[in-house]
């Protein structure tokens, strides 16, 4: 993809992940005809549904056109609440391989996957602040301690730099896996303002412990 | 014998049950409401045997540690008298501690310790569930209590209610697991899922003089009071399965590859010095609590070093691997689920903040210990 192409994208991706959530975004990045990153063995997660929208796989080091792709579906719980799906591919035939390249080159889907991060983070962070609004101790709401103020300020400055980040379309592979970390990060601060609410499976937040698990599925090695 | 050489014959004792707990962990963490099909387990019977009051801090921490190395949602799925015992054993009569320990001795018996609210989380003072006089010395349970540990299969249980306001009017009482007036559901949680997190509901239970506990305690002394030492007691337990949990991701990590890089092989050093530090501070956080329970910030110290070490070892340590590792190695998958539930149990990250500060600026730093 171009990395003007891309740039239109991940602002889209953003919104529509910040609207519609992680299944939405995902399968928008999918749909767009970006290769689907695998585990060494061809493990991946991916939304119920799009299977048949995928273009090509990228096993490590290789890239797998979807028609020469035997694929098996695969349960996966916490993958399930979220709408995503667990699946082994197995390459039938010759593979392409990768272009080896000094630093490894990211895969677009794993910078398109920063902005979906993105938009949720942003997402569970108003549902965050509209949750502790409520919630009462001492006559004041949780809202009104410096502690949990501080948590928002400093998500809403990493939300609002990896925003530029990734505007950046020669973003090198370094930063973006920076950028993931911090999205790690900045969204586990988020996770804990639910209390343990938030560690309810039915609970939304459970979508930023889902999309960990799809940067651990899709991320490039090497960032390490 | 020598307290190091009798920690040391403890923490070989624990080691032999941690493998056949993490043989059993996936299975628990699928199904947990089926987990009585492995009380016969000699490793969960052993789990059930602990007793963190008679033991004291020092010696649980020693074990805690090496049975999280197997798996920490096993440890909490054992039968026994888990946190209802730590608060019996401090402000129960000896008549309450027989009740508890009998209703549990088959070993297929669990209890629960009831605290947290729909609405009343961190702040417990603030809990609503009440004990209303019924006229005759007796008084009648009500309320929901949400996030309990082995709720929904306890047998007896712990639970903390007002008798009016203020803090001096909450009582811990025990009850019956099996009353008509008790309804309970397990929750579907994120992970830790062995310990069947669960909601009770509250709803006209009979408690009598006999069920309060701490009546032969002052008034001070007999509810919130025994409740927090409890707390500390608890929360280096807390730390010492983060530990374990810790260990157990970096040993397994490590054993998947032998020829690693010089690279790789820095960053396994570099987290196992972490946790052996964060080990060593919980270890002297068990100390200080054998010393004296009053003094909560050593413990909360020590769980806000080991839940952040969990956290950071469990994300990070998994991508040594390559892509996709918590999809082809479903424990690495679950101990990262896991751990997020320390930032819960006990105080969350936030709190233990405010004690370790509060601690500090009232009495100074007193950087040598
Ligand atoms: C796996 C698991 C097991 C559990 N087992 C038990 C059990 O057996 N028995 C039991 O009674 N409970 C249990 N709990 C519940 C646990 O004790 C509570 O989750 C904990 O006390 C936090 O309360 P809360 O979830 O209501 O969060 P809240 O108190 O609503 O906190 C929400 C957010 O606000 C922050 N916050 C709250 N107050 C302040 C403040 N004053 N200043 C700054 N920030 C603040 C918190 O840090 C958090 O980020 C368990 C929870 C889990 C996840």
């Amino acid at each position: 993809m171009s990395p003007a192409l891309i740039s239109v994208a991940a602002g889209e991706l953003r919104r529509v992940a910040r609207e519609r959530g992680l299944a939405a975004g995902l399968g928008a990045i999918i749909r767009g005809g970006v290769p689907v990153p695998c585990s060494a063995t061809g493990l991946t997660l991916l939304p119920v549904g799009v299977l048949g929208e995928v273009a090509a796989w990228r096993l490590p080091g290789a890239t797998v056109p979807a028609d020469r792709a035997t694929v098996t579906v695969l349960a996966h719980a916490l993958g399930e609440t979220e709408g995503l799906t667990q699946v082994r591919i197995v390459a039938r035939g010759e593979q392409v391989p990768s272009q080896r390249t000094a630093e490894p080159e990211p895969d677009d889907a794993v910078l398109l996957l920063a902005s979906v991060r993105l938009g949720l983070l942003e997402h569970m962070l108003e549902a965050a602040v509209a949750h502790l609004n409520s919630r009462i101790v001492d006559g004041r709401p949780l809202t009104t301690r410096q502690m949990i103020q501080a948590a928002v300020a400093d998500t809403v400055t990493v939300a609002r730099t990896i925003a530029h980040v990734l505007d950046d379309p020669e973003l090198p592979g370094g930063a973006l896996a920076e950028a993931h970390e911090r999205l790690d990060e900045a969204g586990w601060t988020v996770t804990t303002l639910f209390g343990a609410g938030g560690y309810l499976r039915e609970h939304p937040v459970r979508c930023l412990y889902v999309a960990g698990l799809v940067h651990d599925a899709w991320h490039t090695d090497d960032y390490r | 014998m020598d307290p190091d050489d009798e920690l040391e014959a403890l923490r070989a004792q624990a080691g032999e049950h941690a493998a056949q707990l993490r043989a059993l962990a996936l299975s628990v963490d699928a199904a947990p409401d089926r987990v009585d099909e492995h009380l016969s387990s000699p490793a969960m019977q052993a789990v059930r045997g602990l007793d963190p009051i008679a033991l004291g801090a020092r010696r649980t921490v020693a074990m805690l540690v090496e049975l999280a190395r197997g798996d920490a949602g096993m440890v909490l799925a054992c039968p026994g008298p888990a946190l209802a015992g730590v608060v019996t054993g401090i402000i129960g009569s000896p008549e309450q501690q027989e009740r508890l320990r009998s209703a549990v001795a088959d070993g297929r018996g669990w209890a629960f310790l009831a605290i947290t609210e729909p609405d009343v989380g961190s702040d417990a003072t603030a809990l609503r569930t009440e004990l209303r006089p019924a006229g005759d010395g007796t008084f009648r349970l009500y309320g929901v209590k949400r996030y309990i540990g082995n709720g929904a299969r306890a047998r007896i249980g712990v639970v903390l209610a007002r008798t009016g306001p203020g803090p001096l009017a909450l009582r811990a009482v025990l009850v019956d697991g099996a009353s008509p007036q008790l309804r309970a559901r397990p929750l579907d949680m994120v992970g830790l899922r062995g310990a069947q997190i669960s909601e009770l509901a509250f709803d006209g239970m009979p408690v009598g003089p006999q069920d309060l506990l701490g009546e032969h305690l002052s008034p001070l002394r007999r509810g919130m009071w025994g409740v927090m030492q409890g707390f500390t007691t608890v929360r280096v337990q807390i730390a010492a399965m983060a530990v374990g949990t810790s260990l157990a991701v970096h040993e397994y990590v490590h054993a998947q590859r032998r020829g690693w890089r010089t690279g790789e092989l820095a960053v396994l050093d570099r987290a196992h010095a972490e946790i052996a530090a964060v080990h060593r501070l919980t270890q002297r956080a068990a100390a200080a609590v054998d010393a004296d329970r009053r003094h909560t910030h050593p413990a909360s110290l020590a769980k806000l070093a080991a839940v952040s070490l969990a956290r950071t070892v469990t994300r990070r340590l998994p991508r040594l691997l390559g892509r996709g590792a918590l999809l082809e190695h479903p424990l690495l998958e679950k101990w990262w689920r896991d751990v997020c539930a320390f930032e819960f149990m006990e105080g969350t990250s936030h709190i233990q903040r405010l004690h370790v500060a509060q601690h500090c600026l009232k009495n100074g730093f007193d950087h040598d210990n």
